[in-house]
């Protein structure tokens, strides 16, 4: 990240932390926050499979965990938003290390199968623990504890998951050119590599995990109450391989392809639901998936990079023809 | 004094015996040539040594510390590093991002003070890149180094995989064919820097190498490997010259 765009970013953000809630209906406000939220789990999802190359099926059981002891803190201690936050990424975090043990043991599909196997037993404990979760029945949610100021409005939380979403951008961001995260690349890319320079491959997994888990919990922190109540199937293996899909399409390798997967995941359903369309999205969505795989293997991101350097080096390029 | 001695080294895959009852000691800051047809137990013996295969009967001493059973991390920790036969490098990542993957032995902040940003971290960070650079100097690269490393030559890439071994300052570098697949003028630029790097960094170097001249000009000592068991050994000029190494070892080429 160049300082010029950071000068630039500052800025734009400020204008659209304060534009957006009051041009946008409630609605669409509400989506805003749940599409800053499902990013900041994408950007999770980005470090864990498309930096350290690590394919989890269990994504959306850590936002469920995430969703879940939120509103089981929140109504039962009645923690206040920052010692709930705190207290959700810690969740996360332990039970990731737990789960770690085994499956970090593994890589590649047997990896994929077991974070599978964990996101099933979420499922399992969701419907089975329902004085705890409220089973099929789904979980009631109160709204955020913020002292003074007014927790229930979609305002105060779109500001607040921005707020975080900013952050984790910036982490996110920031990881690739850190000591871990060129680890995580030659993890990926290459594990003699990794090995022959005495990357310890286990102690960088974890990082990488338990960085997706927590971004996850906070997510559904967020989520939890922004929509006010909570059911099993929203955390489940699709909802997993949507994140996935979602992530892929917008582009594995950059914090950008997670905020346009983001997008996908939120924005798009919306806007055919309203002129109803929900059928055609999912065979376009289909469509367009393949599409990307095919022809645009680092997603929709990769896409928009290659235009813009093009761009810029377009008069070069135009000489040449021309000389041709 | 840096020293690596192996003791009646076995290596085992399943029935095929890779190396038997080797035995040998590398010492000094010299540097060593390793020699022999293919298959002979070049590779299994430097794998051996830096801890990629496990070892079936014998022991391995690094500066008079048993490591025969160490993981590859915690000999990486000691100073050991190794390269391949094939370049193993990040494809898609820049010279500059690939030497430094070399720092990972470097001891420094924790991954969450990483993330975090904490000075800690930045304050090793520009240790690592003026490592790097100093690297990219000694090797001649610095002009490629944003550079991503499949747009280059296959002298440049091994050059690179050499910068990334050397960067955490090791007390061993153990190449693996670095000459193999480059033409005459890079292997002649290999030589220079491999003998530069030698002398300045205080290294005990292990060279595999099939290519005679670079052993003649960049190794002081030789040692000779057939069907898993060390041959001859010696200073690289009289090595070269003993018949039966030459029957070994050029056999088909005296012959044609």
């Amino acid at each position: 990240m160049t300082r010029r765009t950071i000068l630039i970013a500052i800025p734009v953000l400020i204008v659209v932390a304060f534009l957006t809630p009051t041009l946008l209906s409630r609605y669409w406000l509400f989506l805003v926050t749940s599409l800053l939220a499902y990013g900041i789990a994408l950007l999770g999802l980005k470090v864990l499979l498309g930096d350290a190359g690590q394919l989890s099926l269990g994504q959306a059981a850590f936002v469920g965990i995430g969703a879940y002891s939120a509103g089981i803190l929140s109504d039962k201690f009645k923690l206040t938003f920052p010692y709930e936050l705190l207290a959700v990424m810690l969740v996360c975090g332990v039970i990731a290390c737990i789960i770690a043990i085994p499956a970090l043991r593994v890589s590649g599909l047997r990896f994929a199968l077991l974070t599978l196997a964990f996101g099933e037993l979420f499922q399992w404990f969701l419907r089975e623990a329902k004085g705890l979760t409220g089973g099929e029945q789904g979980l009631y949610v109160p709204p955020l504890l913020l002292g003074p100021i007014d927790g229930k409005s979609q305002t105060t939380l779109f500001l607040i998951t921005l707020l975080l979403a900013i952050i984790v951008s910036v982490l996110a961001l920031h990881l690739p050119s850190t000591k871990v995260g060129r680890a995580m690349a030659a993890i990926r890319e290459s594990r003699l590599a990794a090995e022959s320079v005495g990357v310890s491959i286990w102690r960088t997994k974890l990082f990488a995990f338990v960085f997706a888990a927590v971004t996850a919990g906070v997510a559904g922190m967020m989520i939890a109450h922004s929509s006010g109540s909570l059911s099993p199937t929203s955390f489940d293996l699709f909802s997993s391989i949507y994140l996935i899909v979602a992530l892929i399409l917008g582009g594995l390798r950059s914090v950008l392809g997670a905020w346009i997967g983001a997008i996908y995941l939120v924005i798009v359903p919306a806007i055919f639901m309203q002129f109803g369309f929900e059928s055609v999205y999912v065979v376009l969505s289909g469509a367009v998936l393949l599409i990307v795989i095919m022809v645009f293997p680092s997603g929709i991101a990769g896409v928009l990079k290659n235009l813009v350097n093009r761009r810029t080096t377009a008069p070069a390029v135009q000489g040449t023809e021309a000389q041709g | 004094m840096t020293a690596i001695t192996v003791k009646d080294l076995s290596v085992q895959f399943g029935a095929l015996r890779a190396l038997s009852d080797v035995s040998l000691t590398l010492e000094g800051t010299a540097r060593f040539g390793l020699i022999g047809p293919n298959g002979a137990g070049k590779t299994t013996l430097l794998n051996a040594i830096a801890g990629f295969v496990p070892v079936a009967t014998g022991s391995i001493e690094f500066d008079g510390r048993d490591i025969t059973k160490d993981s590859i991390q915690s000999r990486v920790e000691r100073g050991l590093i190794r390269t391949f036969q094939t370049a193993r490098l990040l494809e898609e990542e820049t010279v500059e991002r690939n030497i430094l993957l070399g720092c990972q032995s470097i001891h420094g902040p924790g991954s969450v003070r990483q993330l975090l940003g904490f000075r800690s971290y930045w304050r090793w960070n520009r240790d690592a890149r003026r490592r790097a650079q100093e690297i990219e100097e000694i090797l001649g690269i610095t002009g490629v180094k944003d550079q991503r490393v499949s747009t280059l030559s296959s002298g440049t890439r091994r050059l690179v995989e050499v910068g990334r071994a050397l960067i955490a300052s090791p007390k061993v570098l153990l190449l693996d064919e670095p000459a193999a697949g480059l033409d005459f003028s890079e292997r002649r630029h290999l030589e220079q820097v491999l003998l530069r790097v030698s002398q300045e960094r205080d290294l005990l170097m292990v060279l595999i190498e099939h290519d005679v001249s670079i052993v003649r000009t960049v190794c002081e000592y030789t040692f000779v490997l057939a069907e898993g068991s060390l041959l001859e050994q010696g200073a690289t000029h009289e090595v070269l010259d003993i018949p039966s190494v030459r029957a070994a070892y050029f056999g088909e080429a005296l012959n044609a």
